[in-house]
């Protein structure tokens, strides 16, 4: 029983490598649907959350035939876009092939005073660095992954991460004296 | 509370604040439109070959010259007119870079590449790919061609390391007849990038604007794209630095690519 969606999805994703419009849709709408909190978490839900997640589909849309492993479609896709969210180098962003509507949801924490301190000490840090953090602290994702997925060493990851909190806290410091 | 507990508590919140409405997928091409399209052209290619035939038995011998003209002459677009009637969506004749510093573009332009630099295939391109408002882009690179092809490769989005210390010329179409002080205000935001001014400056001797940018707000470096209109089109002329954690590719200086944005010259 447990493993019957992950069969599910299998069959799709080959039926998409194959040609199959209706699967290429499903597989889409499917992987929007999982990868916008992904996106929302690291634009810090912003609107360009959407960007980012019409830019990753469309990259999927466009190399889905290269995917190897039809099972590791999901990770794959946070892959992309991840790589898509630290690369700002989108002077040559194409436009994208697809593209996605979402609505805005009231959130209760959207207005907390401590968590716009730590929502403005996180954008100040480095994308790569707010990458890592969704991914461990967020999505729970071990060192050893996120540094895979970053293209980073597992070392280099950590440190990372280290530093990352120490500048956390001397902003939210230096906030809370302000 | 743990500060990562804090931050599990923002992330959770951000990815709950947005939900999809809609996912809108393109249909994919037939795979018989390109059969079709190669079925069309050869169609054209006979009739055409057949109407040369009868002429010359006829005594008419004009039909086929003018022919071959046509399709010399619109397959390189007019770089240096500024009329805006030019078309621009025909493709470009891809060339390699000529011998010595010169690079003649066949796009319609020159820039002076110092020594290690040369034009690159894979990042380069001639005719309009996804996007039909972006015609062509050339990119210069000091990365041998399988450093390149392993940049490349190494990143899931098609771009990233190997655009890592390159120059870039890129040519759009100029939907909005707007003048590049305009166009360049209007696209700051498409570089990815904190534009940290947009102003008025010359391009080869035309009017066009400077946008200078960098990475994060705490960068001290700083890069710029310049920007010139061109009739129907725009160009935009820029070079790519690295952050930090990036690693520059040997032999390229950020001297070198202002060098080569600097030397861009229109084809006179």
């Amino acid at each position: 029983m447990a493993t019957a969606p992950q069969l599910d999805e299998r069959s799709i994703v080959l039926a998409a490598q194959e040609g199959d419009a209706d699967a290429l849709g499903t597989l889409l709408r499917s992987l929007g649907e999982r990868l916008l909190p992904l996106a929302s978490a690291l634009c810090g839900g912003t609107g360009e959350a959407d960007t980012l997640l019409g830019d990753t589909l469309s990259r999927v849309y466009e190399r889905i035939g290269d995917l190897r492993e039809p099972e590791a479609i999901t990770s794959w896709s946070r892959r992309v876009m991840v790589r898509k969210f630290i690369d700002q180098r989108r002077w040559f962003k194409r436009r994208p092939r697809v593209s996605i509507d979402t609505v805005e949801v009231a959130t209760p924490l959207g207005t907390n005073a401590e968590q716009l301190d730590l929502r403005n000490a996180v954008g100040k840090l480095d994308r790569r660095d707010r990458a890592l953090l969704v991914l461990h602290y967020w999505q729970r994702v071990p060192i050893a992954e996120c540094a895979r997925e970053l293209d980073i060493p597992e070392g280099t990851a950590k440190s990372r991460l280290n530093a990352a909190l120490r500048r956390l806290r001397r902003e939210l410091e230096d906030s809370n004296g302000n | 509370m743990a500060i990562e507990d804090r931050l599990e508590e923002l992330f959770m919140n951000d990815a709950n604040n947005r939900r999809v409405a809609s996912v809108n997928v393109p249909q994919r091409p037939s795979p018989w439109r390109g059969v079709a399209a190669f079925a069309g052209a050869a169609a054209i290619v006979a009739i055409a070959l057949v109407a040369v035939i009868l002429g010359l038995r006829g005594g008419q011998q004009a039909a086929a010259p003018t022919a071959t003209a046509t399709a010399t002459a619109t397959a390189i677009p007019s770089a240096t007119s500024s009329a805006p009637t030019v078309p621009t969506s025909s493709p470009v004749k891809s060339s390699p870079p000529t011998v010595g510093p010169t690079y003649q573009s066949t796009l319609g332009y020159s820039v002076e590449l110092p020594s290690g630099w040369r034009r690159s295939e894979l990042q380069s391109f001639t005719t309009p790919r996804d996007d039909p408002n972006s015609l062509a882009g050339e990119t210069f690179t000091t990365r041998t061609p399988a450093d390149e092809a392993e940049a490349m490769r190494r990143t899931d989005t098609g771009v990233g390391p190997a655009l890592i210390y390159t120059a870039n010329v890129s040519l759009y179409r100029n939907t909005r007849n707007e003048t590049a002080l305009a166009y360049a205000e209007r696209q700051k935001g498409m570089f990815g990038l904190i534009a940290v001014s947009v102003e008025p400056t010359t391009v080869d001797g035309r009017v066009g604007a400077k946008t200078t940018l960098k990475f994060t707000q705490a960068d001290t470096k700083t890069s710029y794209a310049l920007t010139v209109a061109d009739g129907d089109r725009i160009w935009v002329i820029r070079y790519f630095l690295a952050q930090p954690t990036d690693q520059v590719p040997a032999g390229a200086t950020e001297e070198g690519l202002r060098s080569i944005v600097e030397s861009f010259k229109f084809a006179r």
